[in-house]
């Protein structure tokens, strides 16, 4: 029998902990398929650029990536509202339950399905927290300032409670919040934005986060996904599931300690009363609602979340 | 095959490519075509497409064109020569002082660009034709262009502390901290080599001429109004950061618009002047541009062939310790930079290199000072020495890049020396970020 | 011959000097977004990106004009050793090289680009352009660079020592 090798690049640096977790992912495989799949990991940038991935996984140059969906946004807008439902769930595991549960998973196999690419599953690496440099406790704080914003639904609904989004590269978002240039910067969770040194420079932060909480989708290459006989697809399907699982949970935990200690830094954590995060949940509404007009696939993912978030009652 | 003798293989391409002739931009874009098809097949050609695009779009490289606009501008304007007679005016009796000054200032524009290429295309049209003239050795000058210019990556801002710290996870304002004193290390490394070398060798560093010294006070503040209009350049760009109206791309754009305004007040402006520096601006930075493809592409070809397990087996199978694996490292940088650029040793080594010191116990922190400290070297370690290829962008036709190599080895040597403190006593890079930390 | 080394010489100088102008439009962006923001507070959406795209769009088609003023840097210790002779012989051998790499730029920026323009991909950011043209310099950019190496290369045989 066929011993298969992958090639597999994530959207993490080699020096993050998410990379970290995704080499365990990999070491789970090959000793779960006792070495039938080998996935070898590489970091952002290794092989191609991160918003390049996509493209290499439909080529078969890479047999797979882990990443963010919502960068491929320009290719199918789909994948952005299915990426990222921007201030739409209250924790990862409710919008785990509409993949799984209400046809989601369905819909962003359907979205990667023409790039020749196939999901097997999806993970999240917690939910975002703002960088401020002012308290920003409530949607109306937002107005005047100037917050640099990532792709995608977050900061279009920033944007409706009144910021002027300012577009800055990644590399260049720290000095411009040293510098004043923005006030706000939406990077990551909260460890990672202390891990790079955000806390040093700014000293508040929304947390528990409540406007981001993007998917790591593990999407593979369909003719790489169709040579593996089916008992190994069953094997990695489960072990990934078990590693999201497994990843959502350190994370969470690992926030709770980083919490106290940027406390103790002097950061303030600000939360949103469950009121305001009501009314922001509001004014992303209309953005959803702008976003399910870019394409039929983006309507039915908006469409589906929206009726799912009633069902929960996060949405009136 | 084993790894090891590819890589063997690769250099050996390379050097191959590069002896019949082929500029280093596609002899490095080539050996990567080579190897894909040869290694995978003809659809791995995809990832060097992809590459190109990637970097077309890393904004990163934007600042370079624009500074490298903004020099030009000002030596078309006449006004670099005033700095410089200023400042030879002033530095008056000081033999070498001239090599000196071209030091000093980079290590000021270097608290204000994080990029390299700003300070050496400055430093080229400002002070290399000057000191030429003024019967400067030829080696000297070029040498301590060069070297003074990389400072601007290891005194903050620095986009390779950014990458870095991105890139495994540490904090910038650490990186930024603890990359303060080693610049300053190398700094003074760099002058004391010039003065001692200009007391020992005077026919290379002549002190001014009677008639250039012979001037009264008086004179000499009347050439200080000629900083009038650099010092508006200067503000434009340090002031556009630090007053939070631009990012640091921004602000090398805002330099150019600094120096179109001084040149108009100048009276010195003309379309013509404009349209010679676009040109110029233009054909390095086609260079440039091409080097920087060429180079990212080889990196992503060996990556996929597995450059990155190799390096941590070459890592991991070594006797001597955690020391002996640190020095490792930076031998397998010092090699890599003679071939490609930082950011592609960066994303190839990175993944290998930061996990395993840290894992026996090296401060990662410190390790990015290493790794900036490596880059220095690898800016002018010969054949692929981006600062060598921005100073031959700006100097005249005379200048070969061989004579700009040749000058290099003394200054290769000091960043050898202040990279064994640096790696002997973290505290030269430590003390400053933990002391901060604490307060 | 010599009229083919003329045209490709004229049609890279004409693309390098537009190239070189665009630079000029790069910095009224970058003059225009800095007032915009830090005096209007309202900031563009495209203003990074497109000028980063125009510059990476420039000095892509550049390439060629480079070649053509021969500021490529190349390692000539050993090439300047050489006699005519050697010297042609080397220039053959570094041709195909460079050859193979001009192909790749050139085949496959041009699927690249093509698929782009099919999908109608945008680049998925807040402005959110549509990417193709910026996608159609690889495959250009490497044809004028072709077309320049082989004008530089019958140059350089019809130049009798
Ligand atoms: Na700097
Ligand atoms: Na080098």
């Amino acid at each position: 029998e066929k011993n298969h090798k992958w090639k597999v690049q994530v959207l993490w640096g080699a020096g993050e902990d998410t990379y970290k977790m995704f080499q365990t992912f990999c070491d789970n495989i090959k000793k779960n398929t006792g070495g039938r799949l080998e996935i070898t990991p590489f970091s952002a940038g290794a092989i191609v650029g991160t918003f390049e991935t996509l493209d290499a996984v439909g080529q078969n140059v890479l047999q797979g990536h882990s990443t963010y969906p919502g960068y491929f946004a320009g290719k199918e807008p789909a994948l952005a509202v299915i990426g990222d439902f921007a201030f739409g769930y209250q924790e990862p595991m409710q919008q785990n339950a509409w993949l799984n549960e209400k046809g989601g998973m369905e819909m962003m196999r359907t979205a990667y399905d023409k790039f020749n690419a196939y999901t097997v599953g999806c993970t999240w690496w917690g939910v975002e927290s703002l960088v401020c440099k002012v308290p920003v406790r409530r949607p109306e704080d937002f107005k005047g300032l100037k917050h640099r914003g990532a792709q995608g639904l977050a900061a279009e609904t920033i944007a409706r409670m009144g910021a002027s989004i300012v577009v800055i590269p990644g590399g260049e978002a720290y000095s411009a919040l040293e510098k004043g240039v923005v006030d706000t910067v939406d990077w990551s969770t909260l460890s990672v934005n202390n891990k790079i040194g955000f806390f040093e420079i700014a000293k508040f932060a929304t947390y528990p986060g409540f406007h981001s909480m993007p998917i790591q989708d593990f999407t593979v290459n369909k003719t790489a996904w169709n040579a593996l006989p089916d008992d190994v697809k069953a094997i990695v399907e489960k072990t990934w599931a078990d590693f999201s699982q497994y990843q959502v949970k350190t994370i969470a935990e690992n926030d709770v300690v980083v919490a106290e200690e940027v406390q103790k830094k002097g950061v303030e954590l600000i939360a949103w009363s469950d009121e305001d995060r009501g009314r922001a949940r509001g004014m992303a509404h209309e953005v959803w609602s702008d976003w399910a007009k870019k394409s039929p696939l983006a309507k039915q993912a908006v469409e589906s979340q929206q009726a799912y978030l009633r069902e929960l009652k996060l949405l009136a | 095959m084993s790894l090891g003798y590819l890589t063997l293989l690769v250099f050996g391409a390379l050097i191959s490519a590069l002896i019949v002739g082929l500029p280093i931009a596609f002899s490095t874009g080539a050996i990567a075509v080579v190897m894909a098809v040869w290694l995978f097949d003809l659809n791995t050609l995809n990832i060097i497409v992809s590459r190109v695009f990637t970097l077309m779009g890393n904004n990163i490289l934007l600042a370079v064109p624009l500074f490298i606009l903004m020099a030009s501008i000002l030596e078309k304007a006449g006004i670099a020569e005033d700095i410089f007679k200023a400042a030879y005016i002033w530095s008056g009796k000081i033999r070498g002082g001239l090599a000196v000054a071209v030091v000093i200032s980079c290590a000021l524009m270097a608290t204000m660009v994080g990029v390299i290429g700003a300070e050496i295309v400055t430093m080229g049209v400002v002070a290399l034709p000057a000191m030429l003239k003024r019967g400067y050795g030829k080696s000297l000058t070029l040498g301590s262009i060069c070297a003074g210019g990389g400072l601007s990556t290891l005194i903050p801002p620095s986009v390779v502390f950014i990458m870095y710290a991105l890139t495994a996870g540490t904090s910038i304002g650490q990186l930024y901290m603890a990359g303060v004193f080693p610049g300053l290390l190398l700094a003074s490394l760099y002058i004391g080599y010039i003065i001692l070398i200009s007391y020992l060798k005077p026919e290379i560093a002549p002190s001014a001429p009677p008639e250039e010294l012979n001037i009264s006070f008086v004179e000499k503040l009347a050439y200080l109004k000629n900083l009038v209009l650099p010092g508006l350049v200067a503000f434009s760009v340090l002031g556009s950061l630090y007053l939070g109206w631009a990012t640091p791309t921004e602000a090398a754009g805002i330099g150019v618009v600094g120096a179109l305004i001084a040149a108009i007040i100048n009276r010195r402006f003309t379309w013509r002047g404009l349209y010679l520096a676009v040109i110029d601006t233009t054909k390095v930075t086609c260079m440039l541009y091409w080097l920087f493809f060429g180079a990212s592409v080889l990196v992503g070809v060996y990556t996929m062939a597995g450059g990155t397990a190799y390096l941590k087996e070459l890592l991991l199978d070594l006797p001597g310790g955690r020391w002996g694996v640190l020095i490792t490292m930076n031998l397998i940088w010092i090699v890599l930079g003679c071939v490609i650029d930082w950011i592609g040793i960066l994303l190839l080594t990175a993944p290998v290199f930061v996990p395993v010191a840290i894992a026996l116990g090296f401060d990662p922190i410190w390790l990015g000072v290493l790794f900036c400290m490596n880059m220095q070297i690898s800016y002018i370690s010969p054949p692929f020495g981006p600062a060598a290829f921005y100073l031959k962008g700006a100097a005249p036709d005379n200048i070969s890049i061989g004579d700009i190599f040749k000058s290099v080895w003394p200054f290769l040597g000091l960043q050898l020396v202040a990279l064994g403190l640096v790696m002997a006593f973290p505290a030269i890079a430590l003390w400053l970020p933990q002391t901060m930390l604490a307060r | 011959m010599h009229s083919f080394v003329h045209i490709i010489g004229r049609v890279n100088e004409w693309v390098g000097r537009a190239a070189g102008l665009l630079i000029l439009l790069v910095v009224f962006i970058i003059a225009r977004e800095v007032i915009a923001r830090s005096v209007f507070h309202s900031p563009s959406l495209w203003a990074d990106e497109s000028m980063t795209y125009i510059a990476g769009f420039v000095y892509v088609l550049g390439g060629g004009y480079a070649l053509l003023h021969r500021r490529h840097v190349t390692v000539d210790i050993v090439y300047g050793l050489l006699g005519w002779r050697g010297r042609r012989v080397c220039d053959v051998l570094a041709f195909v090289l460079f050859t193979a790499y001009c192909l790749t730029l050139i085949w496959f920026g041009w699927d690249m680009a093509m698929t782009s323009l099919g999908q109608g991909e945008t680049s998925g950011t807040l402005w959110n352009p549509l990417i193709w043209p910026v996608k159609f310099a690889i495959p250009l950019g490497g044809l004028l660079l072709l077309l320049q190496g082989i004008a530089n290369l019958v140059q350089d045989f019809s130049s009798r020592p």
